[in-house]
């Protein structure tokens, strides 16, 4: 190890024998080794030119070297004297300045340290780690949110950006109030400018970074009850809970706790002495309250994020992504969820499974926050299709249809319509979807009695063709209640034997509501091919027929129907 | 009295039977005053109605309750106002009737009886003075009688009495005169022959049956002990010989002196004996079934063949498809078949071949063979040229049997004879070795069994000694038959004893039938044997397969088959579970083979059908674990994100599965599951390759051959054929045009695009195609060219059952659409896809044209009957009171109305007639009062008038003689 830090070392630092480590060690030692910090930011300037170790044992030396000096007020002292023009020439005054530009250049390399893919994912996160610390540090007291964007738009607009990364920031940082808070601010701003973004070379392209931002967001926990700060313990019912919590799961409750906390109060978090700790209480303290310690603000920058994010151009999986958490994840935090409105038609209104998927945010709207939508049954009936059968959000996409189409007060051709959609759509879905509609059919009819006279049609004259119209999407416009469900006729001779079983549930008068019951749709909605080969499974058997043949079975490839395909072509 | 009149009052509507009594106990004893009665006025008498309070004595019935309210009421108001509740118990305290000596003496009785039963307990030595509880005697105290003139020698030691002194001298007897017992007191005369209690009956009862049993028991040991006796004695006598010289005489008796005197062997004197003997127990030969003639014959298969088809259509529509009398195709499990089983055996056994018969024409059953009660029926057969003309291997015996010659035949038969008289002699002897004559080392059966068991162990022996037959048949051809007595009896004894043996096939050489030699007669070869013993694993297996050739293998596999039929031992069924299992993996192992080897599989396959026949439900689990098996490996590489295309193995197992279970079933255990997986296959496969093309078009047309036969339709497969066949006409940047867009999804691009401009036109076979497909051997125009058209054919397939329901057009005509537009696109016009493009579209236009709906009508109910309202007639005819209401309810209400008024009424009357009855009380007691006032003041006034008188008189009394006159006129004036 030594042997190849010194190789290591003698490439980097030129004319020395010393190690990173050693050096990192020295510039901490005593004061006078400050020049050692050149030869440190040297060995993280590439990954080309050093190794990730010694980069890593640089940047855990740099670390501790600028945030003790941040701590103790090293930058404030330089802006006090900044403002008394006379000290311009003082060595003090000197050190300050060279202290003030290298902790930028210091700051940059960790930046690149964390963008760049060309290092190891243990610094890279090491990296992230000393910019919060350095953030954390930079202003006693207060968490420096200008450092903080700068560190989550670089680290968003990599190209290189990362699942261990994200996954530091998640467990590590973003549960922390303060850091939370501007993150919601910071993502804003990075979405807002994605209009303008531009990709440069090493930086990731608009979708990427649209895509980058919703992680962030995404992995950012939903929490956003005041915070109280230090008088946690005032409060008797807390506080056993917690010991209660502590006595349950041992050490790691206690740490889970204190971690939710603010980054900037955490003492224990960083390389800083308890001295620097307690005076930065004190500073925050007659600050007064940070912005960050309101809940509703925070609901505030977190309704602006996502919004930001919404109005930018992102791809279609994050659409996905989005439009199917958005009904849990996004809405009820919002601090307006009707803004989340043009949103959700707009989604519907593309169609497919993306419309399918804005469904679920489309119904909350209308339920809970007073969203008219005058064409939306309309717009559900042209969602129908045959793919919906294909889908893998069918289940809850049907689950949803049954709730829209549970309304006893739809009007009778607008029923009738959707029952002969589904009518149609079952004659080429699988058995599972065939079932679905059937059912669909059954409640539907059983609910509504004008519409009985689709599977019930007294001295009625034969017609040449369906007055149905399919193709027509306006369901006031398709002839729906002339029509009969003739396709149940031909689910009968379907392969499946269940379907014709659930088809024959429709012979039933379903007008009289006491003697019918209405299908429950849970199971079906979550019937699959699987569930159907488990079921004809599960039963018993009780004989076995077998095949009688009137030839001897001579031959596996000359069987009628084989051979009508593949030979006589018949 | 009254009691009872109360009581016939509380139920009036009981049963006449006892108001007649009552009515005739009144007549005799109550009133005849006509005065007492209630009369009740009727204006029509009506035979049988009931009037209320018709009759009943006015004058009782007011007594009674006036007795009544004189007991309750009145003594409550006497009580009135009194706190303490002192009841005077004292004997006739409260009645007026006794006078006062007959109220001591009745006081005296009851103290004393009181005395009497607290004492009674205990009082058994107790002199009472009163002599109340002296013990008495025969009505004598004891103390006077004479027992003690008697000589008493020792009282306490019951032991040494006899009956007579006990008699005598106890409570039981003595020399009394039994009318003694009669007068006195009874419950003393009682006591000696007191009645047993039940315990003690029962007691005596089973100690009673217990002796008998012992009795019996002993008996039947005696019996025993003399039989065992007898037969010792016998067995001494029958070894020295002696019984032989006397049954020689005994029998001598009865035949031609010569032959008694005919100087034979003891031997044969000996089987003499056994024949006489068996004779008398053996069966009697039963007339069979004649022969069938051939329109019989051909009737009864015509017959079976509707049955199945009957059957296969009924399963189709599955309708009762649990119907359990529908089902005798094959061995099933369960009680059903249990039950079927043994009525089979009581048809007996022609009948059984004969169904077995039937049941067999469709697969060629090897076991058939071996069935070998049916044997000599086949040959039967045979010989009046009547061949079983469907079957191989029926035929092949046939071969067979002509290729013997008459010398073999004429042996045969000779050998079956010799078989007849083995059987009796074995027979004889076995009856002679129980009875220890004959003791050749070899164990008797037992007697009991034997006996009781005769016919089964006849059926038994029958069945070895046929199965010998056949062993000899291949065993010993060239051997000169003996008819050596000594030999006949050395064989049986060496078939008594190997016969277990023989039975697991360690003979090397046996059950070498004909019908093998017929089939491998030409490709005979040397290396292989006669016999398999049946291969545990799939490496027993391989071994004995090894690299044979698809006929070899058929021949290896038949010989294994048929050395362990499952009618040749029980464990066989077991063992052929196990050849299923391995045929099945060896048929997977070959399947997924380069290049697919056809004719092996088929061997294979048809040795699987056949099996499945025996083990029908070890085939349906087996094949069920696999198709389990394939359905989650599907659903796990579709997860993954693969095609989830199938490997050849499984193609071809679907299309052997095909062959085992029948595809027309509406429900079946094993094909229902299957055809959902090639719905799965076609739903959710996606194609990426021309191969996968093919791929799925062999997989549509399996889809059709599981749904055509019963008219079935397979959405999946003809969405993807139809879009298939769509994706190949249209330019390559437009393939997706008109396609549904999970469909564009699925099929990902043209890939049957080449076989539009192709000039190729050959043509592939499956396994050509399959062997294209996983292996790469044709080239993918070809395979286009192939593919577009089994598509186009599959697809045609597909679209008749559709035709013919009610909403074919929807269906159909966007198929049409998409041929029609092949139809354009392809140039040659005489390639025959495009001649199969026509024949499908003149087809699907004449199917669709013409084509009327009626409007659905599913609610139509069986006309309902209208509502009549017939008169309801009384049988009883009308009675008054009986609420005709046909509302049940008010009915009922209006009845508790009636009689809560009733009751309130009667209820008021009550009242009122106590009101009456107190006003009366208290008038009673207010005039006695008045009375009592009265006499008081009257006594006063008199007292003091004399002494007013007195006074006036002067202390003399009122006697003034002078005024006496005048005083007692003025007194008199006074009052």
């Amino acid at each position: 190890m030594g042997k190849r830090n010194n190789a290591s070392s003698n490439k980097t630092a030129s004319a020395s024998t010393q190690t990173v480590a050693e050096r990192a060690i020295n510039l901490n030692a005593s004061d006078s080794n400050v020049n050692e910090v050149l030869e440190l930011l040297r060995a993280i300037k590439s990954p080309t030119s050093s190794t990730s170790r010694d980069a890593f044992d640089a940047l855990v030396g740099l670390e501790r070297f600028w945030c003790e000096r941040l701590a103790s007020g090293t930058l404030d002292e330089l802006r006090e004297s900044r403002k008394r023009e006379d000290e311009a020439e003082t060595p003090r005054r000197k050190y300050l300045e060279w202290f003030a530009k290298h902790y930028r250049t210091f700051t940059e390399r960790t930046m690149d340290v964390m963008c760049d893919g060309g290092w190891d994912g243990r610094t890279r996160t090491l990296a992230l780690a000393v910019l919060m610390e350095c953030a954390r540090c930079e202003t006693p007291g207060r968490f420096s949110n200008e450092m903080y964007e700068e560190v989550v738009r670089r680290a968003t607009s990599s190209a290189d950006w990362s699942e261990e990364l994200l996954g530091a920031m998640k467990t590590r940082y973003l549960t922390r109030v303060d850091v939370r808070y501007y993150t919601y601010v910071a993502m804003k701003k990075i979405a807002e400018g994605l209009r303008t973004y531009e990709a440069k070379a090493g930086r990731a392209s608009r979708t990427d970074v649209a895509r980058n931002v919703y992680d962030v967001l995404n992995a950012t926990p939903r929490e956003f009850e005041d915070h109280q700060s230090g008088n946690d313990a005032s409060n008797p019912r807390d506080d056993f809970a917690r010991m209660l919590a502590k006595l349950r799961a041992g050490q790691d409750a206690e740490e889970e706790a204190e971690k939710r906390g603010p980054w900037c109060e955490d003492a224990e978090g960083g390389a800083v002495d308890l001295e620097s700790a307690k005076k930065r209480r004190k500073i925050s303290s007659s600050v007064g309250a940070s912005k960050w310690t309101e809940g509703v603000r925070h609901r505030r920058a977190f309704s602006e994020a996502w919004l930001a994010l919404l109005r930018a151009e992102f791809p279609e999986d994050i659409y996905r992504k989005i439009l199917m958490r958005l009904h849990v994840d996004v809405m009820p935090h919002m601090v307006n969820p009707q803004l989340l409105s043009d949103f959700c038609v707009d989604s519907i209104d593309v169609g497919g499974l993306t419309g399918m998927l804005a469904l679920n945010g489309l119904f909350i709207l209308m339920t809970q926050h007073g969203l008219e939508y005058p064409t939306f049954y309309n717009r559900l009936y042209q969602l129908l299709d045959g793919s919906c059968f294909h889908a893998n959000h069918r289940r809850g996409f049907f689950s949803l249809m049954d709730v829209f189409l549970k309304s006893p007060a739809l009007p009778a051709y607008l029923v009738a319509s959707f029952v002969k959609r589904f009518a149609r759509l079952s004659l080429s879905a699988p058995p599972a979807g065939a079932m679905l509609c059937v059912a669909f059919i059954h409640n539907l009819i059983r609910r509504h009695k004008s519409c009985a006279v689709l599977v019930h049609r007294e001295n009625a004259a034969t017609v040449d063709a369906d007055p149905f119209d399919a193709d027509e999407q306006d369901p006031a416009k398709t002839n729906a209640l002339k029509s009969s469900v003739w396709e149940m006729e031909t689910l009968r001779a379907h392969y499946c034997a269940q379907v014709p079983k659930m088809v024959s549930l429709l012979e039933r008068d379903l007008t009289e509501r006491v003697k019918t019951k209405e299908l429950d749709m849970g199971d079906l909605c979550a019937a699959s091919y699987g569930t159907l080969i488990a079921e004809e499974f599960d039963v018993r058997m009780k004989k076995v027929p077998l095949a009688n043949h009137v030839e001897p079975f001579t031959s596996l490839f000359s069987t009628p129907e084989m051979k009508r395909c593949f030979d006589t072509f018949a | 009295m009254a009691k009872k009149k109360k009581h016939a009052k509380a139920n009036p509507g009981s049963g006449g039977k006892r108001k007649f009594f009552q009515g005739a106990t009144k007549t005799e004893t109550e009133t005849k005053s006509a005065f007492e009665s209630v009369s009740v006025r009727k204006k029509f008498d009506i035979l049988g109605r009931k009037v209320k309070g018709e009759r009943g004595n006015v004058i009782k019935a007011r007594t009674e309750a006036i007795e009544k309210r004189r007991r309750t009421l009145l003594r409550e108001h006497e009580e009135n106002g009194k706190a303490n509740s002192f009841v005077d118990r004292r004997f006739g305290e409260s009645d007026d009737g006794l006078s006062a000596e007959d109220k001591h003496i009745g006081r005296l009785a009851k103290a004393r009886l009181r005395q009497y039963k607290k004492s009674k307990n205990f009082s058994l030595n107790d002199d009472d003075e009163d002599g109340f509880g002296t013990l008495t005697h025969l009505g004598q105290p004891l103390a006077e009688g004479d027992l003690t003139a008697k000589p008493n020698g020792d009282d306490d030691d019951d032991d040494n009495l006899d009956g007579e002194m006990t008699r005598a001298f106890h409570f039981g007897g003595g020399d009394f005169e039994p009318t003694l017992k009669r007068d006195g007191n009874g419950h003393d005369v009682s006591e000696p022959e007191r009645r047993k209690t039940k315990k003690e009956v029962m007691e005596e009862l089973i100690a009673k049956s217990k002796f008998h049993k012992a009795e019996k028991q002993k008996q039947r040991e005696d019996d025993q002990y003399t039989l065992d006796k007898l037969d010792a004695d016998f067995k001494v006598i029958s070894q020295g010989g002696m019984l032989s010289s006397a049954l020689r005489k005994a029998v001598g008796h009865m035949k031609p002196t010569t032959k008694a005197k005919s100087n034979a062997p003891e031997q044969e004197k000996d089987e003499y004996d056994t024949w006489a003997r068996t004779l008398a127990y053996e069966r009697r030969g039963q007339a069979g079934e004649r022969a069938r003639t051939q329109e019989e014959v051909e009737a009864q298969e015509k017959l079976a063949l509707e049955q199945a088809e009957r059957k296969r259509l009924k399963r189709m529509r599955g309708v009762n498809s649990d119907d359990e009398s529908s089902d005798d195709d094959g061995p099933q499990g369960g009680y059903a078949a249990r039950r079927r089983k043994a009525k089979k055996a009581e048809r007996g056994d022609d009948d059984d071949v004969a169904t077995d018969d039937v049941r067999r024409e469709g697969g060629d059953d090897l076991d058939e063979n071996f069935a070998l009660d049916s044997a000599e029926e086949v040959e039967d057969e045979e010989e009046d040229g009547v061949g079983s003309e469907d079957e191989d291997d029926v035929s092949d015996e046939d071969e067979a049997d002509d290729d013997m010659d008459d010398n073999a035949r004429l042996r045969k038969s000779f050998r079956s004879e010799l078989k007849d008289v083995e059987e009796d002699l074995d027979k004889g002897k076995n009856r002679l070795r129980k009875l220890g004559i004959l003791q050749d080392g070899v164990e008797a059966k037992d007697s009991e069994e034997d006996e009781e068991d005769y016919e089964d162990e006849d059926e038994d022996d029958k069945d070895t000694e046929d199965e010998d037959e056949d062993d000899e048949d291949a065993e010993d051809e060239d051997d000169v038959v003996e008819n050596d007595h000594a030999g006949v009896l050395r064989e049986l004894e060496e078939e008594i004893a190997g016969n277990a043996a023989s039975r697991e096939g360690k003979n090397p050489d046996k059950k070498e039938t004909p019908r093998h030699e017929a089939k491998s007669s030409e490709s005979m070869r040397v290396d292989i044997p006669f016999t398999f013993p049946m291969p545990e694993s799939y490496e027993d297996l391989a071994g004995m397969l090894g690299a044979h050739g698809a006929e070899d293998t058929f021949t290896i596999i038949s010989r294994i088959r048929a050395c362990n039929a499952p009618t040749l031992a029980a464990e066989n069924r077991k063992r052929i579970q196990t050849l299923f299992g391995l045929l099945l993996q060896r048929f997977e192992i070959f399947a997924g083979q380069a290049p697919i080897p056809t004719d092996h599989l088929d061997v294979l396959s048809t040795h699987i059908v056949d099996l499945s026949a025996q083990v029908p439900f070890f085939a349906a689990t087996a094949v069920k674990a696999r198709v389990e098996k394939m359905s989650s490996r599907l659903r796990q590489a579709l997860r993954s994100g693969e095609t989830g295309w199938p490997p050849s193995r499984t193609v071809l197992l679907l299309s052997l599965f095909a062959a085992i279970f029948p595809t027309t079933d509406k429900v079946h255990p094993v094909m229902s599951p299957v055809s959902l997986y090639l719905g799965n296959l076609l739903a959710h496969c996606a194609i990426r390759s021309t191969k996968d093309a093919a791929l799925a078009v062999i997989i549509a047309t399996m889809s059709s051959m599981y749904s055509s036969a019963s008219e079935r339709v397979f959405p999946e497969a003809v969405a993807l054929m139809s879009a298939l066949v769509l994706s190949a006409s249209r330019p390559k940047a437009h393939w997706s045009d008109g396609l549904p867009t999970h469909l564009a999804e699925q099929i990902g691009g043209p890939w049957l695009s080449s076989a539009i401009n192709s000039s190729k036109s050959g043509t592939l076979s499956l396994p050509e195609t399959l062997n294209g497909i996983y292996f790469g051997k044709v080239s993918d125009e070809l395979l286009a060219v192939v593919t577009l058209r089994a598509a186009l054919s599959c697809l045609r397939q597909l679209s008749r059952p559709v035709a013919k329901t009610a909403s074919a057009s929807e269906i159909l005509l966007p198929v049409r659409s998409s041929v029609v537009t092949l139809r354009k696109a392809l140039k040659n016009a005489k390639s025959p896809s495009a001649k199969l493009c026509e024949d499908f579209m003149k087809e699907l236009d004449d199917s669709l044209s013409g084509s009327v709906k009626t409007p659905l009508a599913y609610h139509t109910k069986a006309a309902e009957a209208i509502k009549t309202y017939n008169p309801m007639y009384e049988e009883d005819g009308y009675q008054k009171g009986r609420d005709y209401d046909p509302n049940r309810e008010r009915a009922e209400a209006r009845k508790l109305k009636k009689q809560l008024k009733q009751e309130a009424r009667g209820a008021m009357r009550e009242l009122r007639k106590d009101n009456r009855f107190m006003a009366d009380a208290r008038a009673k007691e207010q005039a006695q009062a008045a009375e009592e006032r009265g006499a008081r003041q009257r006594d006063v006034l008199s007292f003091l008038e004399k002494q007013e008188s007195d006074f006036k008189s002067g202390g003399q009394g009122g006697q003034i003689v002078k005024n006496k006159r005048r005083v007692s006129k003025g007194s008199r004036r006074a009052f």
